[in-house]
């Protein structure tokens, strides 16, 4: 027999078996909430990781594109050579402080060692002769060597060593030929060329030395005859056909590599730098790589705005672009219906359903096809806030008052009521107000022309955006004016919009202003018109999408 | 003018749609695992009015028994394709149910406090009492137990659970599952005796 102890679990067990009660509906809103802040929080989680795993291959990008420099410098020889003109009074007083330093260093040494002089010329004669196989590969380097040669030995001259420097620029001449001998097997024809250079170098110090006695040290640059100089033999290099590329020319010879580096930059701003051996030991004794010399060289060049092309959008120059950029959106829906018992409902909907705010960022490269031609994609998320308001108004009755009035009419003997109501009610209003989301994630795929001037560029592009994804959240009114809600997905029961969008046409135009030589700062207002209502095809009314906006943003050119 | 559900299923052509109220178990827990929330809300409305009891037996309050529930669904959403074998659906929800709840009561160390009875003299049951009181009535008395007792009870008594089953569930002794057994069972039957006291 079974005991009370146990029998009063198997009472309750089976009373309370099949028991069902409902609980408060504040259970399925609380789920709902916390779904939407669990999706939100994949969401953000998705983003990150997607911002995330960009930068990693823009950092990829990066890093493999250090070692392409050659091919870049190849692009900007022609423009560095026109903007050579472009001298600067800093990179010309440097210059003279060196070569006068230089110079006081040289006399004492050939002052106390007449050895010295032999010395000092087998250096710059083996400099010049490594100079040989830049000048077989590129004219320009080759005269760019030459003009330092002259520069340099023009600024020695303004010193009164004119003697000394003469018989020092003879030993070079010597040195050369003794030189060229012993590496004529190799490259006779080609030394030959730079045995020229250097002799021609000897016949045009002379003449230096003629006109630097007519000048006083340390005028400005107007009066600047190293400068004058310059200009003038840079203006007879722009004169000349950009022809010679350096090409294949880091694998003959060390010290060539940084000749490499040489074409960037102007002439005086080669003499302004130590000498390449110099460089050579230096960056030799500090660890640096060639790419890291190249930044700093470029870096360098850039601040002393010895490069005119620093800032330049013009291609190609800037082959591949990389914006990043936060999106102001000011969205609007536009409600339309072909059924005309159905318009009420339309217009309450446009009525209770109003945009308050919109935002998103994205991430996109651009690049050019053609000259001034660029096409871009990217991937671009934003969210669209609408506030949803209805009022219903209900009327209740609350009371109703019958006032009779009796009254006694002689003429028919009889007594007659007259009665009046009225009615009491009160009006209940229910007021139904959600915060409706929209979020979208979107490919554009643009095609776009651009105009450049200085470091201003405007563009004008246009294209289609590819939707890949459409969330939405919130309340509306379905076809029979009833309220439903929706999160995602249908909550009650109703589909109310796409999954996706679709295509949409856009416009955009961006002005952008280079604040390094490799970013620019943008601003670019934008439309976005999509084909097909957000609606679903079954849904009498329909629902368009359209957005204006201004993206804002930093565009760097990799 | 009321209106009719749809869902669009995965294996039907995209133009046909059915109600989910008409989906089968299968069918629904399939449209749950692609997270859809109007089978969401199907699955909801078709099981909670037998969850929710479960929630307040253990909570003894309405209020942690919605959190319970509220809790208890979001982990049923997230691991519904862990269900291997669908006619099991109820029983896995409930088994989720009474684990959140016990979490829950961890959670705020209710489980701990543990009323010291000082009469635990046998006081004899009639189970006419039980008979007489509806549902309510004895969930609500069930809820008057202190927590520990009453998750003990509810779980050895009601669930169906083995002392060892809970004495892992709610990391305890054995044999303190059997004590605490023994005096929500004692300490019910004084609470039932009141109760027939007032029928008398």
């Amino acid at each position: 027999m079974m005991q009370p102890m146990e029998r009063i679990d198997k009472d309750i067990r089976e009373k309370l078996q099949g028991y069902e009660a409902t609980p408060s509906p504040r259970v399925w809103e609380g789920i709902l909430a916390q779904q939407a802040k669990q999706n939100q929080t994949r969401r953000i989680l998705w983003i990150a990781g997607l911002v995330t795993a960009a930068a990693i291959a823009i950092g990829i990008v990066l890093w493999s594109m250090r070692g392409d420099d050659v091919s870049l410098l190849d692009d900007h020889q022609a423009s560095d050579i026109a903007s050579s003109t472009e001298i600067s009074r800093t990179a010309a007083q440097t210059d003279r402080t060196s070569a006068e330093n230089s110079v006081k260093d040289d006399a004492t040494a050939v002052a106390e060692m007449p050895t010295a002089i032999n010395t000092t010329a087998s250096t710059q004669a083996s400099a010049v002769t490594s100079a040989g196989p830049l000048a077989e590969s590129n004219q320009t380097v080759r005269n760019k060597s030459k003009s330092t040669v002259n520069k340099t030995a023009s600024n020695k001259s303004t010193n009164n060593t004119q003697a000394i420097f003469t018989d020092q620029v003879d030993a070079v001449e010597n040195s050369t030929d003794a030189s060229m001998v012993g590496n004529s097997a190799i490259k006779e024809e080609k030394d030959r060329d730079v045995l020229m250079d250097v002799t021609d170098q000897g016949a045009e110090l002379k003449r230096e030395q003629k006109r630097e006695n007519k000048f006083s040290l340390g005028g400005t640059q107007s009066t600047n005859p190293d400068a004058e100089m310059i200009q003038e033999a840079v203006a007879r290099e722009a004169e000349k056909p950009a022809t010679g590329q350096v090409q294949g020319i880091g694998s003959a010879n060390e010290d060539i590599d940084y000749a490499v580096l040489m074409p960037r930059w102007s002439m005086p701003a080669v003499s302004a730098l130590p000498s390449l051996l110099e460089q050579k030991q230096e960056a030799s004794e500090k660890g640096l790589t060639m790419s890291s010399l190249q930044r700093r060289l470029n870096s360098y060049g850039c601040e002393l705005n010895l490069f005119t092309d620093c800032y330049r959008h013009d291609p190609p120059s800037s082959r591949l672009y990389m914006d990043m950029y936060y999106n102001q959106v000011f969205g609007a829906f536009q409600y339309s219906t072909d059924n005309l018992e159905l318009q009420s409902i339309a217009d309450r909907r446009t009525a209770a359903e109003n945009v308050t705010s919109g935002y998103g960022f994205g991430m996109r490269f651009s690049s050019f096809i053609e000259n001034k031609v660029m096409v871009r994609a990217g991937l671009e998320y934003s969210k669209i806030k609408e506030d949803f308001l209805i009022v219903d108004e209900e009327r209740i009755i609350t009371g109703r008052t019958i006032t009779i009035d009796s009254s006694y009419n002689p003429g028919t003997m009889q007594w007659e009521e007259e009665r009046d109501t009225v009615l009491q009610f009160e009006v209940n209003r229910t007021r139904s107000e959600y915060e409706n989301t929209y979020e979208f994630l979107d490919i554009p795929l643009e095609i776009g022309y651009q105009w450049t001037r200085k470091r201003w560029s405007l563009s004008a592009y246009g294209g289609v955006i590819v939707n890949l994804a459409f969330d939405k959240k919130g309340a509306t009114l379905n076809d029979m004016g009833t309220i439903i809600r929706y999160d995602g997905d249908n909550i009650d029961g109703e589909e109310i919009y796409r999954t996706k969008v679709g295509l949409s046409l856009s416009s955009s135009l961006q002005a952008a202003y280079a604040v390094a030589p490799t970013a620019d700062v943008f601003i670019e207002p934008h439309m976005r018109y999509t084909l097909s209502p957000i609606t679903m095809p079954d849904q009498t009314i329909r629902k368009r999408f359209y957005a204006t906006g201004v993206r804002a943003g930093v565009r760097f050119r990799l | 003018m009321a209106h009719t559900a749809y869902i669009r299923l995965a294996s039907a052509p995209s133009t046909t749609y059915t109600s989910p109220e008409t989906l089968d178990r299968n069918e629904l827990i399939a449209a749950c695992i692609k997270k859809k929330p109007s089978a969401q809300k199907v699955l909801y409305d078709r099981y909670v009015p037998s969850l929710y009891p479960v929630c307040y037996r253990y909570a003894g309050n309405k209020m942690d028994a919605e959190d319970i529930l509220q809790e208890g669904f979001i982990k049923i959403y997230a691991h519904i394709g862990k269900l291997q074998e669908p006619k099991a659906l109820e029983g896995w929800m409930k088994r989720i149910m009474v684990n959140t709840a016990l979490k829950l009561l961890a959670k705020r160390k209710r489980l701990a406090e543990n009323a010291e009875l000082d009469d635990l003299r046998d006081l004899g049951y009639d189970p006419s009492v039980i008979h007489s009181m509806t549902e309510k009535e004895i969930l609500r008395t069930i809820a008057t137990l202190p927590d520990g007792y009453r998750a003990v009870f509810n779980m050895y008594a009601i669930e169906g659970y083995k002392h060892k089953e809970i004495a892992e569930m709610l990391q305890i002794e054995e044999s303190t599952s059997r004590t605490q057994l023994l005096k929500a069972r004692k300490l019910l039957m004084k609470k039932l005796g009141k109760w027939r006291s007032l029928l008398v």
